[in-house]
């Protein structure tokens, strides 16, 4: 009998199919249930004031169709980086929708918490004894990480072990390496490490190795002594040997290793095999334990307050002298607003004029003559009155700052009224390394089981 | 001439964290692999030259013939979500290495 486990979605709030939900449950003995529900592709934003990327309602939805379907199939949820973050405000905000749910619906079951948030004085520690490495990341100093507002560790399958050994038939995992929620029962049932963890990095994004290439719909994996297999429950789809093994260059700087805490898998040698049309064997990896355990740290802090203007033209003669108009507004904002320079800053986003690379290259289209432009003013500042200011007389000067000019009525075409929209806080990722020596079990913190309906919770004495 | 994105099957541009973006390039079959590996593209200097970086701003680069891909990894000049950037996924930095001019 193979060990089974489903991924429903690649994020929790995307919108699981319920048709392949319901015959996953139907031709599969389903041991566990894992789901991402989280990410740092969306920005520090969210990191660092407790928000959420995915829309509270979506979140909602989901979840209650995996709490109703964990309730039939009886096997364990595990949700990993919950909240779309994972900090301990992410986790309680999930918490507080799963205890609703179950309120609703009459779904009694045991869950646990765990927290990843890793105190500041130890990630100070790391960097001061020089086990913080600044390869890949950012250069934090001891002031980048005391002005975090959230620090996070991702946290590899042990601590979901853990919760579940103590009877948590639910698991809120705070932020988590991606495929933590897919082997976490796997490494529980002595099952090949290699083969878990391979398992688990093409079940973290559900369907998308699979032909249609996109996560939003249910994958399900089976693990076997010396294998595994793949294949989605919506028949309409399927995995191929092309499609899975495609997979594994996804979002990874490298694409041989599989990473946790604890130890790295090599798939570099793995194999695939079509088993039917649709089902796709893969055999091969190989695990090896770490010599010292690491971390990835995730902090963000905030960095002032934003407000935008967005903007167009298709006059030539507006287009050929931007840097000569953007140069006129700054020194007229430096005049005439009543704030110190140092407390904010002007970018003038030009759409149309190579603005969207990160680089600066030679192979870029050419831009010289484009029949018109985009522009956002963006401003940010140390509050979001200096910015709203700074923004708005800006703006008065984009409209109306002259310069060699023939059209006379306003340089720019506006958009919205209002024209100004405040953007609000804006957080940057204050630290973003590797920690090394420390292991996740060590900072992890699990919450003890406990029940969603209590005789108190039942009688409403909340 | 062709440029490089008139051969190719499919492209993929993301962030590999927030401070490193992946091109991954899949040729349509083994004759096309061939031929990109041959012209010597996906290397250091092209990369280098196409980017406009360093080559040690170059994190790896990455054959993969059992999938007709090729992968390379490197540093963002931005770090994803500071205040100047402007592709929080990374997912708009695939046009330096396609449009470059390969020989049919």
């Amino acid at each position: 009998m193979p060990h089974t486990i489903l991924s429903p979605v690649a994020i929790l709030g995307y919108g699981i199919n319920k048709d392949s939900l319901k015959r996953a449950g139907e031709v599969n003995e389903i041991d566990a249930i894992g789901v991402d529900a989280g990410s740092v592709d969306a920005g520090p934003h969210y990191l660092g004031s407790g928000k959420s990327f995915v829309d509270l309602n979506n979140m909602r939805r989901d979840l209650k169709l995996l709490l109703e379907f964990r309730e039939e199939v009886g096997a364990p949820l595990l949700v990993g980086t919950a909240g779309t973050a994972g900090s301990k405000e992410h986790v309680n905000m999930v918490e507080k929708l799963l205890r609703e749910i179950s309120k609703e619906q009459s779904l009694n079951f045991n869950y646990s918490k765990i927290y990843s948030d890793i105190d500041k004085d130890v990630v100070v520690e790391g960097l001061q004894s020089g086990r913080l490495d600044t390869n890949e990341g950012r250069e934090p100093d001891v002031s980048d990480i005391e002005r975090s507002s959230n620090i996070v560790a991702q946290i590899g399958p042990k601590p979901y072990i853990e919760a579940l050994s103590q009877g948590a038939d639910v698991v809120l995992g705070g932020r988590s390496v991606d495929i933590a929620p897919f082997c976490a029962t796997p490494m529980m049932n002595d099952i090949d490490e290699g083969l878990a963890m391979h398992l688990a990095k093409l079940l973290e994004c559900a369907s998308k190795p699979t032909n249609i290439k996109s996560g939003v719909d249910c994958l399900v994996g089976h693990l076997y002594d010396d294998y595994f297999e793949v294949e989605p429950p919506n028949q309409e789809i399927k995995c191929t040997t092309e499609t899975v093994a495609a997979h594994t260059l996804h979002e990874k700087a490298d694409p041989h290793f599989i990473y946790m805490p604890s130890g790295t898998t090599d798939i570099s040698n793995a194999e695939f095999e079509q088993v039917t049309e649709e089902r796709v064997r893969v055999s091969g990896a190989k695990y090896s334990e770490n010599e010292s355990p690491t971390l990835m740290i995730e902090g963000s802090a905030s960095n002032g307050f934003r407000t935008i203007v967005p903007a167009g033209t298709n006059d030539s003669i507006v287009i050929d002298q931007l840097d000569d108009l953007y140069s006129r507004i700054e020194n007229a904002v430096e005049k005439n607003v009543d704030e110190n320079s140092d407390s904010y800053t002007i970018n003038f986003r030009t759409y149309g004029k190579n603005h969207v690379s990160l680089y600066n290259s030679e192979n870029l289209p050419n831009t010289d003559e484009p029949p018109e432009i985009g522009i956002i003013l963006d401003v940010v500042g140390e509050r979001q009155e200096i910015a709203n200011s700074v923004a708005s007389f800006a703006r008065t000067r984009l409209l109306h700052q002259d310069f060699d000019r023939k059209n006379m009525g306003a340089n720019v075409a506006l958009p919205y009224s209002p024209s100004d929209i405040e953007v609000g806080e804006v957080f940057n990722f204050s630290v973003y390394n590797l920690l090394t020596g420390i292991a996740d079990s060590e900072i992890a913190k699990v919450t003890a089981p406990q029940p969603t309906l209590s005789t108190a919770a039942m009688e409403g004495a909340e | 001439m062709s440029r490089l994105v008139d051969l190719i099957s499919v492209c993929k541009s993301k962030n590999a964290g927030p401070g490193m973006i992946t091109i991954d390039i899949f040729a349509p079959n083994t004759e096309v692999y061939d031929k990109i590996k041959d012209s010597d593209i996906i290397s250091k200097e092209v990369i280098s030259d196409s980017y406009n970086i360093e080559q040690d701003s170059i994190v790896g680069i990455y054959e993969l013939p059992e999938v007709h891909a090729f992968k390379f990894t490197i540093k963002r000049p931005i770090f994803a979500g500071d205040i100047e950037d402007r592709d929080m996924y990374g997912s708009q930095q695939h046009l330096p290495i396609l449009r470059h001019k390969i020989e049919e």
